[in-house]
């Protein structure tokens, strides 16, 4: 059977740092809904607030012009929301994307598209929304990929540790969960935007029936000023 | 054509009881299968009750046509005379085509003689194991004959006379539990003269499973019955049903059922009991039962009577069994063609029976069909196999296979009149979809015959191939010609048919008739060919000018590739979704490529999702599950949906069952072992980010 062009990179050999500290660092935003809602709302970017949601330099009220994040926030039930902030000290742009308000989730895809004239993926985990293992009967599996610069096919669904006829699929009920996080380097400078590809974007329910929700988008903004490529 | 097999055709397997426990457990679970078995509205194009009465009349009006199977016979229409034809319907008093005068059984010529009538007396000697048989046969000839040959279940004694007492020479031999005995007659039989002589026999039983595992006989202590273990005589050269009367000696307490219609009993001299049966209709199926029956009684089309005779124990449950056959009978009447006897009787026999029986105008069942209630779990194998039975009455009684290769004339016909009952009754496909499975990953390459192979008895799978299989392949032929003119050819089929033989052949030629459609090559690929479709199916989306088209390649890597009817199922994202069927006509090659226009771009396209086709399918962009041309998250979440499923279980003879609830897709399968787990999740994952090639 010939197979068509295979994307030879695989998920670990991207992985070039730990990202365990992304999740540490973005966790101080997995507050309460309406805060998020809030200080999204609220808050712009340009005001240069210390709220990582919504993007802003961290590394304090520098002269430097920096890259801004900008996300979005759900306004809506069930939703897909992508967060971040530029790391001054990592020279990174860091997401995670993050879902909520899901009820009887059994698993959600889509195509992740950015501007890779910009933007360069430089590495990609698969998070687990809810912490299971084969002790609680089920665990999730994702999966994050390149398809073609700039797409990045990603998706987790939940399975049950066994394979059973009678173990039926089974979905669960998220409040708020992340589902995927990414670190870009600038490769050039402007705005893009960082979203989901419309006629890929799918939840489905145990039952098969697919799950409406918001899909939001997120802005990253490099200034004119800013230096490609300087040292972290 | 003329072999005359042991009668094994109108069995229903052990199988199907084995079949029941899944069954069970199946319904038994509140939650419904996931989203690509919950039916969808049969052809929707062609609701299928429309215009079949309108058809119906019409038909009714065109039955004169009657395919000749081309062996230079006379036309069987205007043949000689039967004594009995030209009398009218004695219920109705109206010329009827399908009324029992009709019956002529002249679709394998006009033999050189007959058995016309068998007044037959038997006395079950329980203690002995031992069963007494006196019958006088009526014979006739239509040439001058100088010898009968005829067959009977081993006895181990023999005695053959005139009426009146005075010897005949005889010769009889044993062959594989049957016994064939030569009358040689002083002088030749004058044609059209009837002729009677007396046969008085004793039979040891031997009530071991014979064939497919139906029990010949039993005399335990509740029920005794004689079916399989033949008690009265069939040619043996030639096929030669007979009408009959038979008279059943029971003990007082004791009441004896069998098919016919019951007319009375009496009390003998040592006080026993005999009861009377009176069989008009010519048929060489028969079986008689005794037991503490209770008969309870419902109502057929045209106020035929219905009995459902239970013991005693069973008597409050009857009523379900009456109510689900009248329901039936009225179904297949409408579907078909009117029943066609005075009348049913229904029987209750032991649990080890097995499955059912279903003689004419008689059909025995195994004890706990009759336990079944409609809030049982029970309760959807009970109407399986009860409305397989009565199919029977159509396909094996009214209309009988004229050989062994056309054995699929009574049980594919019986088990797909059943999955076309159960799909709307039970608003279910599961038991086609069972028997699709049972075929697709039960039958080794090496057991596996052609649905019409002349002889498909001898394959161990019989059962998986003509019940299971040959229902599936009636099933698909409403992709070809919508239901209702599948249900249209039965019609035309039964009434020309009607007590006659037929061949698998002789239906086409019927569909021919009613449709115009020449379905040579199906008959050929499904009835003439073992095997079943395998296929790689691969889609990718094509975008050009914003004309969208879902394009499919059906790849058979086959020598001789498949023609069917593909139902393609496209899901948009705002919820809607379409069906269409779709011709994959290889004409030899092994690829097919159809492209599918689509207002937008869809969620997933999806395959045949309720089993309408006999296939196995793997993906041919490997993991492209939702035929998107990109193996991404949506295939991930496809599987998740699929994960299950079945699994292979080991049974105590060692060998491995495919064990699933129905909702099983080998499509998924992607580590192809016959069952979904993290194996072929891992599979996947090594698939993902490929991209479809050019098609
Ligand atoms: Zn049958
Ligand atoms: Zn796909």
């Amino acid at each position: 059977m010939t197979l068509p062009n295979l994307v030879n990179v695989s998920t670990a050999a991207r992985l070039s740092r730990p990202l365990a500290w992304v999740l540490t660092s973005l966790m101080a935003v997995s507050c309460a809904d309406e805060v998020a809602v809030t200080s999204a709302v609220a808050v712009d970017a340009k005001t240069g607030s210390t709220d990582i949601a919504v993007g802003a330099a961290v590394d304090g009220a520098s002269a430097t012009a920096m890259p801004t994040f900008v996300g979005q926030a759900h306004s809506a039930e069930p939703y897909v929301e992508i967060a971040g902030l530029w790391n001054a000290e990592a020279q990174r742009v860091q997401v995670v994307v993050w879902i909520g308000g899901f009820t009887d989730l059994l698993g959600i895809a889509a195509h992740l598209t950015y501007d890779a004239d910009k933007l360069e993926l430089v590495a990609q985990q698969m998070l687990d929304p809810t912490q299971e293992s084969a002790s609680t009967g089920f665990l999730w599996r994702g999966l994050v990929k390149d398809l073609a610069p700039g797409r990045l096919v990603t998706g987790i669904a939940r399975f049950r540790a066994i394979s059973h006829p009678y173990a039926y699929p089974d979905g669960t009920d998220l409040a708020r969960a992340q589902w995927l996080s990414l670190e870009f380097v600038v490769k050039s400078t402007g705005k893009s935007t960082i979203g989901f590809d419309v006629p890929t974007r799918l939840a489905r329910k145990a039952t098969g029936e697919p799950i409406a929700a918001q899909w939001l988008t997120a802005e990253v903004d490099v200034p004119a000023t800013f230096v490609i490529g300087g040292a972290p | 054509m003329n072999q005359h097999l042991p009668t094994l055709l109108l069995m229903c397997a052990a199988v199907t009881a084995q079949w029941l426990d899944a069954t069970a457990v199946c319904a038994a679970s509140p939650r419904k299968l996931f989203a690509d078995t919950v039916p969808l509205p049969t052809d929707p194009d062609t609701p299928w009750h429309a215009k079949i009465q309108a058809q119906r009349a019409e038909a009714s009006h065109q039955h004169a046509h009657r395919h000749d199977p081309g062996s230079g016979v006379a036309d069987p229409v205007s043949g000689v005379a039967d004594p009995v034809s030209g009398v009218a319907d004695p219920v109705s008093g109206v010329a009827d085509p399908l009324a029992w005068y009709s019956a002529n059984f002249a679709g394998l010529g006009k033999p050189k003689w007959e058995i016309i009538h068998q007044d037959i007396t038997v006395d079950l000697k329980v203690a002995a194991s031992e069963l007494k048989t006196e019958i006088d046969v009526k014979i006739r000839a239509h040439q001058p004959v100088d010898s009968l040959s005829l067959l009977t279940t081993g006895v181990s004694a023999l005695k053959v006379t005139q009426l009146d007492g005075s010897p005949l020479k005889v010769t009889a031999t044993n062959l594989s539990g049957y016994t064939q005995f030569t009358i040689d007659l002083a002088k030749p039989l004058t044609p059209e003269v009837d002729w009677v002589f007396h046969l008085s026999s004793t039979a040891k039983l031997a009530c071991n499973p014979q064939g497919i595992g139906l029990y010949p006989c039993g005399l335990g202590p509740t029920y005794q019955w004689v079916t399989f273990h033949r008690y009265y005589l069939t040619a043996s050269a030639v096929h030669s049903p007979f009408t009959s009367t038979l008279h059943v000696i029971a003990d007082a307490n004791k009441v004896a059922v069998a098919p016919g219609e019951p007319v009375g009993n009496e009390k003998l001299a040592d006080g026993r009991k005999v009861w009377h049966f009176n069989q008009i209709e010519r048929t060489d199926n028969a079986g008689f039962a005794i037991a503490d029956y209770v008969a309870a009684l419902g109502k057929l089309p045209g106020d035929k009577p219905l009995r459902v005779y239970t013991t005693a124990k069973y008597a409050s449950y009857a009523k379900n069994i009456v109510g689900l056959a009248e329901k039936v009978i009225a179904s297949f009447s409408k579907d078909f063609v009117p029943f066609a006897w005075p009348g049913l009787s229904i029987m209750q026999l032991e649990n080890n029976f097995g499955g059912g029986y279903a003689p004419l105008s008689g059909i025995f069942m195994y004890r706990d069909v009759f336990g079944a209630t409609p809030d049982t779990g029970y309760w959807s194998a009970a109407v399986e196999l009860t409305a397989h039975e009565i199919g029977h009455q159509w396909w094996g009684n009214l209309v009988e296979p004229a050989t062994s290769g056309d054995v699929a004339l009574s049980e594919s016909l019986a088990e797909f009149s059943s999955c076309l009952y159960t799909e709307t009754a039970l608003d279910s496909r599961a038991q086609i979809i069972r028997d699709h499975l049972s075929y697709l990953y039960q039958v080794p390459a090496s057991e596996d015959m052609a649905v019409g192979a002349q002889g498909v008895y001898s394959s161990p799978s019989y059962v998986e191939i003509v019940y299971h299989k040959g229902a599936a392949v009636f099933d698909m032929l409403r992709n070809e010609l919508g239901t209702d003119q599948l249900l249209a050819t039965l019609k035309q089929y039964a009434t020309t048919y009607n007590r006659d033989y037929a061949t698998l052949d002789d239906l086409r030629y019927e569909a021919l008739q009613v449709t115009g459609k020449d379905l040579n090559w199906y008959w050929d690929q499904w009835f003439e060919k073992k095997g079943h479709i395998k296929a790689d199916v691969a889609g990718r989306l094509v975008d050009k000018d914003g004309v969208i088209t879902v394009r499919l390649r059906v790849n058979q890597q086959v020598g001789k590739p498949f023609r069917f009817t593909l139902p393609v199922t496209i899901d948009f994202a705002d919820g809607k979704s379409k069906t269409e069927l779709v011709e994959i006509n290889p004409k030899g090659d092994t690829a097919v490529i159809v492209d599918i226009a689509v207002q937008a771009v869809p969620i997933r396209v999806r395959l045949d999702i309720q089993r309408r086709v006999l296939r196995k399918f793997a993906t041919g962009t490997p993991g492209d599950f939702n035929l998107s041309g990109f193996v991404d998250g949506a295939d991930l979440v496809e599987m998740a949906l699929r994960y299950g499923r079945a699994m292979r279980i080991k049974g105590k003879n060692g060998q491995e069952y495919f064990f699933t609830d129905l909702s099983w897709n080998e499509l998924y399968d992607l580590n192809p072992d016959n069952r979904i787990d993290m194996d072929d999740v891992g599979a996947l994952e090594q698939w993902v980010g490929t991209v479809a090639e050019e098609f």
